[in-house]
């Protein structure tokens, strides 16, 4: 193959036809994930985003889009305080939904990407 | 070559005009209604339900016409509306004249025309369909693709003709969000195996139990809601269309292939009694509906006779309609009686100078 | 609607003027070089086959774009090498001038359009040029791109055509990917025919020589040359996502060619398949031939019954052969590496997956 000295770039447009079903297996044990509306009030009260920038807000936005490795990362700094659960005006389960996001993780690791 | 005399003429038999002349009737006046289409009933002849209750819109409609019990004109284009002497004289297609001290004008709105956004596809693209199409489809119980195939993904598109400067209307019609959220539950309830994907820029759900159909469909329904606008639309070798939008809380862009796009599209300014009589050209507002939407108006009544209700004055539900035609009816009613009783003053002023 | 006076204009009927005849020719830098016979058949068609005026200038220079779009040369450098253009368009008497390449027709109308919101800046450039060259200026009453001037004419070329775009062996209309370049339209929506969303001016002369163009989901997606991206090694790679996604998009289609109206998108849809194939194996279009990418001018001058070699086809990378066999187009294979004096000129290299004879 000839040295060309560039390459092509991997795309970073999100292709909602290719998606893993890790969101739908997560919303059938935690159905109360699916009325997230991003108000932000979790990743405002989270005792680890301001020294990681990841709150609850965040790990469903990168659910929802497919980022699985980042999602992985950001999963390890939750410390289970619950303070997101006490402020969430949609009555999330937050507690139960990081949980069953590391379950389904750990058991499908192939499904990173 | 027919003149008749009435107390108030209202034109437009949609929800407001119906619940207009009814009261005004209850109070004792007589009314004369005016429709330009064949069946009275105005938009609610296009609906299959109303929301949030999902109530049929044609049994709303038969009851608004059943408490009425009294003539509707129908099929009439009016030629020409003058002033005479103190009263409208309104003329129609077969030279009939009809006369009345006071006018309503509850004409409605219009669907916005969504051939104009040509990059969201309406009219080049065969999936590309309306809410407006939507409820067509529900009423006569048919609903599949151009192609005939059912589709598996459906998605919705918030604000079309609506907040855009570059149509040429920048005001939300507030009532498509509830629209889409209701439709989107009705298609869910027919076909559970749908896939339905919601595009918005904002969610404006401010009526009474709005919110909680938001919620229903969210959890139950399963329905996706993304943030993001859709900016355009193309098709593939096999019509299904791809979109392409921002998918804003994750800062990404983001495309999807659905086998049908249903764009919710606002409510427009209808202008259809524009250019007969000066004085109802003048009530225009900057927006295009009529009126200057100011709390004071609300309590001075008009001094000379010309009223409008309905969603000619901004866009409405069925019920925010019925209730401003509630409101301008009584306020009618009172300026009729007001008008009358000077009259009989004044006759009887005159009958005491003669006898001094 | 708000107003009455603003209503929405209809992109795909938006038609601009055209004038008539007269025409001051500018040509393009690039495709002076890589496809040197398009401009000489470009005036040959509109001078014999059409018998207008066009004069071609020796005297004028390149406009600067590439420079300008890689911050290689100063805005007041441009703008006075474009008012030398201009002034040299009116001592010789004309007054439309007829712009070769895209990225030139978008800067002469970013110029223009400058010179009106900020008058002053339009009398310190004349004084500039007064004191570099002596010469003054008007500015030109009409300015079009010539793919404009073949749209205006395209029944006369239709009329006069000996082959139509159908093909030979199965009646059936040829399927051409339109792609135009991106400062046509996209800066001044108002100076391309039908706008940016739905450009006619190519569309319209595929329509009238009898094939069908096709619409496809990333039909006007940039091809990615971008000047800043493409000239840096290190950046290079941008340029060619852009054009390997647009590739890949209008493979399922089955297209027979690419007609473009912009020298970059045109050396770029060239070029690169020879890059993409050995970078990842992939080759478009039928039996491994490649999608071939010609020009309007080429395109016009073909059905005229140019002889393909003249037109100098011989230039382009992927190979041209399976379009002029489907056309019908009588050519000999033999002539393709003769050169004007009959000179033999080498062969190039032939790549291992991309086809080429």
């Amino acid at each position: 193959m000839t040295e060309f000295g560039f390459s092509i770039h991997e795309d970073l447009m999100i292709d909602q036809d290719k998606r893993s079903p890790i969101w739908e297996a997560v919303l059938e044990k935690v159905p109360s994930v699916a009325t997230c509306i991003s108000c932000g009030s979790c990743s405002a009260t989270c005792i680890s985003s301001d020294q990681t920038g990841y709150g609850f807000r965040k790990l469903i936005v990168l659910l929802r889009n497919g980022k699985y490795k980042q999602l992985e990362k950001a999963l390890e700094y939750c410390q289970f305080c619950g303070k997101c659960s006490l402020v969430c005006p949609r009555g999330i389960n937050t507690r139960k939904a990081i949980l069953e996001m590391k379950k389904y993780l750990k058991v499908h690791p192939h499904d990173t990407i | 070559m027919k003149i008749t005399d009435f107390d108030c003429i209202i034109v437009g038999a949609g929800p407001s005009g119906l619940k207009a002349a009814r009261i005004l009737k209850d109070c004792g006046h007589k009314i004369c209604l005016l429709e330009k289409e064949e069946v009275p009933g105005g938009k609610l002849n296009t609906w299959h339900e109303l929301f949030p209750h999902n109530e049929s819109a044609p049994a709303i409609l038969n009851q608004m016409i059943s408490d009425l019990e009294s003539n509707i004109i129908t099929s009439i284009k009016i030629r020409t509306i003058t002033r005479v002497a103190n009263n409208f004289s309104v003329t129609d297609q077969e030279e009939n004249e009809y006369r009345a001290p006071a006018l309503l004008i509850a004409t409605g709105f219009k669907p916005f025309d969504a051939r104009i956004k040509e990059e969201y596809g309406y009219g080049i693209y065969d999936n590309v369909i309306t809410s407006v199409d939507l409820e067509q489809m529900f009423r006569s119980n048919s609903f599949s693709t151009i192609t005939g195939k059912m589709p598996e993904k459906v998605a919705f598109i918030h604000c079309v003709g609506s907040r855009d400067i570059k149509v040429g209307s920048e005001f939300c019609s507030a009532n498509c969000c509830i629209t889409g959220i209701k439709q989107a539950i009705e298609l869910k309830k027919i076909y559970p195996s749908l896939n339905i994907t919601c595009l918005y820029m904002d969610l404006r759900l401010g009526g009474r139990l709005y919110e909680y159909c938001y919620k229903t469909a969210q959890i139950d329904y399963k329905v996706q809601f993304v943030r993001g606008r859709l900016s355009e639309t193309n098709e593939n070798p096999d019509k299904t269309i791809v979109l392409r939008y921002e998918d804003t809380l994750a800062g990404r862009p983001a495309k999807i292939t659905v086998d049908l796009v249903v764009l919710l599209v606002g409510m427009q300014p209808d202008h259809s009694i524009l250019g007969l009589l000066p004085d109802i050209d003048r009530q225009v507002g900057r927006d295009g509906f009529f009126g200057t939407g100011k709390i004071e108006n609300s309590y001075k009544n008009a001094e000379d006779g010309l009223f409008f209700a309905g969603s000619c004055t901004s866009p409405k539900s069925v019920t925010q309609s019925t209730d401003e035609a509630a409101d301008v009816a009584f306020r009618i009613n009172s300026w009729l009686n007001k008008k009358l009783k000077t009259e009989t003053t004044l006759l009887n002023d005159r009958v005491w100078i003669q006898h001094s | 609607m708000t107003k009455k006076d603003t209503i929405p204009i209809v992109w795909r009927e938006y038609q601009k003027e055209i004038a008539e005849d007269h025409y001051y020719y500018v040509r393009s830098c690039i495709r002076q070089n890589f496809f040197p016979g398009a401009e000489d058949v470009f005036i040959k068609i509109i001078s014999k086959d059409l018998g207008k005026d066009i004069y071609h200038d020796i005297e004028h220079t390149t406009c600067t774009g590439i420079g300008y779009h890689v911050d290689l040369v100063k805005m007041e450098t441009t703008m006075t090498v474009i008012a030398r253009q201009f002034a040299l368009m009116t001592e010789a008497g004309y007054k439309n001038l007829l712009v070769s390449c895209v990225t030139s027709f978008g800067l002469y109308n970013e110029i223009l359009d400058i010179w009106k919101e900020n008058p002053e800046v339009e009398d310190k450039v004349r004084e500039y040029l007064y004191k570099a060259t002596r010469k003054t200026f008007n500015i030109p009453e009409n300015l079009v791109h010539s793919s404009d001037l073949i749209y205006k004419y395209k029944d006369q070329i239709a009329a006069k055509s000996l082959y139509r775009l159908i093909n030979r062996e199965t009646g059936e209309p040829l399927r051409v990917i339109d792609h135009i370049g991106c400062h046509y339209a996209k800066m001044f929506p108002e100076k391309g025919i039908g706008g940016a969303e739905y450009p006619q001016v190519l569309t319209g002369l595929v329509k009238s020589l009898g094939g069908k163009t096709i619409d496809y989901p990333e039909r006007r997606m940039c091809c990615g040359f971008g000047f800043r991206q493409y000239f840096l090694k290190s950046a290079r790679g941008y340029s060619l996502s852009c054009g390997y996604k647009k590739f890949k998009a209008m493979e399922p289609y089955k297209p027979d060619f690419i007609i473009t109206n912009c020298p970059g998108c045109n050396f770029f849809f060239d070029r690169w398949q020879y890059v993409i194939s050995d970078m990842k194996g992939e080759t478009y279009g039928q039996d491994g031939n490649g999608i071939p990418a010609l020009t309007y001018e080429e395109v016009a001058a073909l059905c005229l019954g140019y002889d393909p070699w003249e037109l100098g086809l011989q230039m382009h990378q992927t190979a041209v052969e399976p379009v002029l066999e489907k056309l019908g187009i009588k050519y000999t294979p033999a002539d393709k590496y003769k050169g004007y004096s009959g000179m033999r000129l080498d062969k190039p290299k032939i790549p291992e997956l991309l086809k080429a004879y």
